[in-house]
């Protein structure tokens, strides 16, 4: 069983004048322990949303539907209700640390210890600091989570601000560094807060939203390397959100891309990046700036659907280059395209793309 | 110690305010056209005597640059001049207004401040609800309430319930000695009409000005990662929204302090509640000057002190202040 | 991240909506904005028709002292036998007079004090800034009641005083905001190929402050307003003339509470409330339209809901 199963999850925004703007159209994919996720596309495409839903972050004026499946529970079935108990402790997110994702007036380390003291942290009870981290059973602390109960070393302020210390320390700050504020760290530094705060309660999932977006370049390298190396230590799984595919190909092992709303292309990186199916998919890696040749970056055309209205056909129609007769009829689903031992339904699938010129063109 | 130029820098621009409003202080009364002070002649019951008394303290009859550093020199004495009216010193009359003025004064703006944040911060929280809309209509409604009217209503409505005149009931120790806590109790009554409407005149500011700094508060990605965390609504808006909420707010009510002085001179004139705003009437009625100037100051220093004690607060408040 | 979460204001509404077209959006997207612009409306038609509509004379004696509301004086009459409808339709006139003349000074002086002080900046800024500062802790009653009786009560000297007393708020605001908009790519531009300085400020940064004064504008009449009816309510204005500041103070001086004419008292200050609230309404609402940050809102009593699921079919892998 997957750790986390996202199943056609809808997003739906009610506009100040009436109507709805349909922002996730029927997302899904599967996580299991330890995977890293990447979920790429322009802005305005959904991804936000998508993880922010799967948190049950959304404003009053959002509405959905689908199921988020963690362990096989359904955690979004109750409502904002059941999905409060899951935060942090189950899934934790990763935020654009860059400005306002910490509070400015409250010193570092008290807002990675906040959580702690409200939920507890298994490892807290245990001694020897991030590497026991590694051991915890899923199972324990699922059932803590109701609560909070099950948790060691609850409630003790002076003990999570130890433990936040030392989260600091893993994510390379040093602990004495937390008393500071926000504004007294640089970009980067407040990137790795964000890190070390979402890793208080030892989550099994991260949802990382653009960690390395207004970063510079060997900040953003530093910030890839210390999500990956954390992942691999504890197990942690990944979802990454970003508009960059580098890093989606440095960090993940498997990713998806949307557009308008919904995935239009996934499958394991490689073959994502290697036997590219969807035209939009292609425009995407073209438009991406290559360090190493001098090809003109290209950019895609036209802007993407309104979401307010709805569309009939392939959303990708108007920006397409290379479009088939169904395509303005009928609205493409995903299908698989290739799998692991070669061939279509039998075997565990590794790439499936929403286009219907795969159709036409047939697959293998 | 972090901003220490901060501060430094504040108490001096309080200081050279202070300054300048004594300054202009001066010039308004005895340079501006009118020229009043020293024109004797408009003061009423003066005899020749404190006639000559004044014009050798004040050295009217000196040139204006004179005057004005003898002004100064006074004034650092704590001399403001003698009441034309009651021929005491005004320094000694306006202190013990001020006595009069600051407890029902204080007490008016705290309750304002409470009530309004208070209210503010709910209406914020159930943006768009019924009682958001209730609460922000009546804070429009009392934000437009002129003191003059809301005092006037509270008359007709409460006066047959309450002392509407005065600080103490002037019969009290005429058939016998009173005891304190009956002389307080007595105060008490007679403060409960001016404070509330001074209450209900500023309210409804401040619940405005909070709501919508909770508002954009709660508009900001730290909110969103208090609520990731899976915070409870209260602990957020308690430990992540109302202190950064606060900030602006410290400012405005700085801003406000003017107002407050403006609605307590009022609220004073219509209760007849013997502090400085009534002084302040008073003096204007019956041409008192030195007591209209030294009222004045004593106001305009006070805004001055109020606004160092905001900026402070705000310093406090908000560890990004360090330049 | 937070581009997803709007309330109050569609994605692809007014974020990207020119800054000029804002007042008119404002005034039909918001109930409050239009009711504000009625009030206003009302009260600026009833103060120029007021000859006409007035049923009786301001001067003469047309029933008894404090006679109370009746068919033929609907709002009653006050102290001197003088009609309350009558006095509160042309007190009007002069206290909208004092308003609108004092704000336009005050928009003029806080305006340009404001564009100055942000456009060029240095030394003109600092010096400025000091006045402005100054003004800013001034007690405003209490300067306004000095004065008063310094210069002595007449129309203007109250609408003099008014103006100084309030252009400083506009011209702090108004500062900002242009030292924001000067540093626009565009208006560098126009800098750089040698446009000149009142060009850019007429062309370029007038039309981006120009809502922003204009709520100012609105929001300073409420308080020109207010500060008149105190002045008078405290005998700081010429006291032959009517306005809806003296028709308080009468009441008050010839104890009408104790007489119970609460008529001499509630129709008047319901007047001034009901203006005051109305440039409040109007000025607010234009306010907030300029305002983005007030769009998002990440915490809510209300909360985001379930739909059942209306799927596409299983599309996962």
């Amino acid at each position: 069983m997957s750790l986390l199963e996202v199943r056609d999850l809808n997003v739906w925004f009610s506009l100040p004048g009436g109507g709805e703007l349909h922002a996730v159209q029927g997302v899904s994919f599967d996580l299991g322990p330890g995977e890293r996720f990447g979920l790429v596309g322009e802005s305005g495409c959904g991804k936000t949303t998508s993880i922010l839903a799967m948190m049950g972050l959304l404003p009053p004026n959002a509405s959905v539907s689908g199921e988020v499946r963690l362990a096989g529970t359904d955690i979004l079935a109750g409502g904002e209700d059941s999905v409060r108990p899951h935060r942090w402790t189950d899934l934790a997110m990763v935020f654009q640390g860059a400005m306002n994702a910490l509070n400015p007036v409250r010193n570092v380390i008290g807002q990675i210890a906040e959580p702690i003291m409200l939920h507890g942290s298994v490892s807290m009870a245990a001694e020897g600091g991030g590497a026991s981290m590694a051991a915890e059973g899923g199972g324990a602390s699922m059932a803590a989570g109701g609560g909070g109960a099950g948790r060691g070393g609850r409630g003790s302020a002076a003990a999570a601000r130890k433990r936040a210390g030392e989260l600091l320390e893993l994510v390379g700050i040093p602990a004495a560094a937390g008393a500071r504020f926000p504004h007294e760290f640089s970009g980067g530094m407040r990137q790795r807060a964000a890190i070390a705060m979402a890793l208080a309660c030892e989550p099994k999932v991260l949802l990382a939203d653009e960690p390395t977006t207004a970063l510079d370049v060997m900040v953003q390298a530093q910030i890839t390397d210390l999500l990956v190396r954390l992942c691999e230590e504890f197990g942690l799984a990944l979802v990454l959100v970003t508009h960059d595919l580098p890093v989606v190909a440095q960090v993940c092992q498997r990713a998806a891309v949307m557009y308008a709303g919904e995935i239009v292309e996934t499958g394991t990186t490689d073959s994502l990046f290697h036997s590219t199916r969807h035209p939009y998919t292609r425009l995407l890696f073209a438009a991406t700036p290559d360090l190493y040749a001098d090809d003109d970056v290209m950019s895609i055309p036209g802007a993407p659907p309104r979401l307010d209205e709805p569309v009939t056909g392939c959303p990708f129609l108007p920006r397409c280059d290379s479009v088939v007769d169904r395509c303005a009829t009928e609205r493409p689903l995903l299908r698989v395209v290739a799998s692991a031992n070669g061939a279509g339904e039998a075997g565990e699938a590794v790439h499936a793309a929403a286009c219907h010129r795969d159709d036409a063109g047939g697959t293998p | 110690m972090r901003g220490a130029d901060y501060v430094i820098r504040r108490i001096g621009f309080a200081l050279l305010t202070i300054f300048i409003a004594i300054t202009i202080n001066f010039f308004l009364f005895r340079v501006l056209p009118g020229n009043i002070v020293s024109d004797l002649a408009r003061v009423p019951h003066a005899t020749p005597q404190l006639r000559h008394a004044l014009t050798v303290e004040f050295g009217l009859d000196r040139p204006k640059w004179e005057q004005y550093l003898i002004y100064l020199r006074e004034l650092v004495h704590g001399n403001m001049g003698i009441s034309f009216a009651s021929q005491q010193p005004v320094s000694q009359l306006l202190f013990n207004d001020l006595k009069n003025t600051i407890p029902m004064v204080a007490i008016g703006t705290l309750g304002a401040i409470v009530v309004g944040i208070g209210t503010g911060i709910l209406s914020a929280w159930r943006r768009s609800s019924a009682s958001d809309h209730v609460s922000t209509n009546l804070a429009i409604a009392f934000y437009a309430f002129p003191t003059q009217f809301l005092g006037l209503m509270l008359l007709i409505l409460l006066g047959g319930l309450l002392p509407t005149s005065g600080m103490e009931n002037p019969y009290a120790g005429v058939f016998g000695p009173q005891s304190t806590v009956a002389r307080f109790q007595d105060i008490g009554l007679h403060l409960i009409l001016p404070a509330l409407t001074l209450l209900l005149t500023l309210y409804g500011e401040f619940t405005l000005i909070m709501r919508s700094s909770m508002l954009e508060t709660l508009g900001e990605d730290y909110v969103l990662t208090a609520r990731a965390k899976g915070l409870s609504d209260r602990r957020i808006i308690a430990r992540h929204v109302v202190r950064n909420a606060l900030l602006p707010i410290a400012t405005l009510v700085a801003l406000s302090i003017g107002w407050i002085v403006g609605g307590a001179i009022l609220v004073e004139y219509i209760f007849s509640w013997p502090g400085i705003g009534q002084a302040l009437w008073l003096a204007i009625n019956q041409r008192d000057y030195p007591m209209l100037q030294g009222g004045f100051l004593i106001l305009a220093v006070s805004v001055v002190v109020l606004n160092l004690l905001a900026d402070l607060a705000y310093f406090k408040l908000d560890p990004r202040i360090s330049e | 991240m937070s581009a997803i979460a709007t309330e109050g204001g569609s994605l692809t509404g007014t974020v990207s909506r020119a800054r000029s077209g804002l007042i008119r959006q404002a005034i039909i997207e918001r109930k409050a904005a239009a009711l504000g612009l009625g009030i206003i409306v009302f009260f600026v038609v009833l103060a120029v028709a007021a000859p006409l509509i007035a049923p009786y004379s301001t001067t003469a004696r047309t029933c008894a002292v404090f006679a109370p509301p009746s068919g033929s004086h609907w709002l009653g009459c006050d102290d001197g036998g003088i009609d309350m409808l009558s006095e509160i339709i042309s007190g009007g006139r002069i206290s909208l007079i004092i308003g609108f003349a004092a704000t336009l000074i005050a928009m003029l002086i806080g305006g340009g004090v404001g564009i100055l002080s942000g456009y060029f900046g240095r030394w003109l800024d600092t010096t400025l800034m000091r006045i402005t500062d100054y003004l800013l802790v001034i007690p405003d009653l209490a300067f306004a009641m000095v004065i008063a009786d310094v210069w002595g009560p007449s129309l203007s000297h109250v609408i003099g005083v008014i103006a100084i007393l309030e252009w400083a708020t506009t011209a702090r605001i108004i500062r900002a905001q242009v030292m924001s908009v000067k540093e626009r790519v565009y208006i560098k531009r126009a800098r750089s190929i040698g446009a000149s300085h009142l060009r850019i400020i007429g062309r370029h940064i007038l039309p981006q402050v120009g809502p922003l004064l204009m709520a100012n504008t609105v929001l300073t009449i409420a308080v020109a307003i207010y500060l008149e009816t105190a002045l008078a309510f405290l005998g700081l204005e010429d006291p032959t003339t009517t306005t809806w500041g003296t028709i308080l103070e009468h009441a008050f001086d010839r104890a009408a509470v104790s007489a119970g004419a609460w008529w001499a008292i509630v129709p008047d200050g319901i007047v001034i409330t009901l203006l005051i609230m109305g440039c409040f309404l109007l000025g607010q609402a234009i306010e907030d339209a300029l305002n983005p940050r007030l769009r998002v809102a990440h915490l809510s009593s209300r909360r985001w809901a379930l739909r059942p699921l209306a799927g596409r079919g299983p599309g996962a892998i």
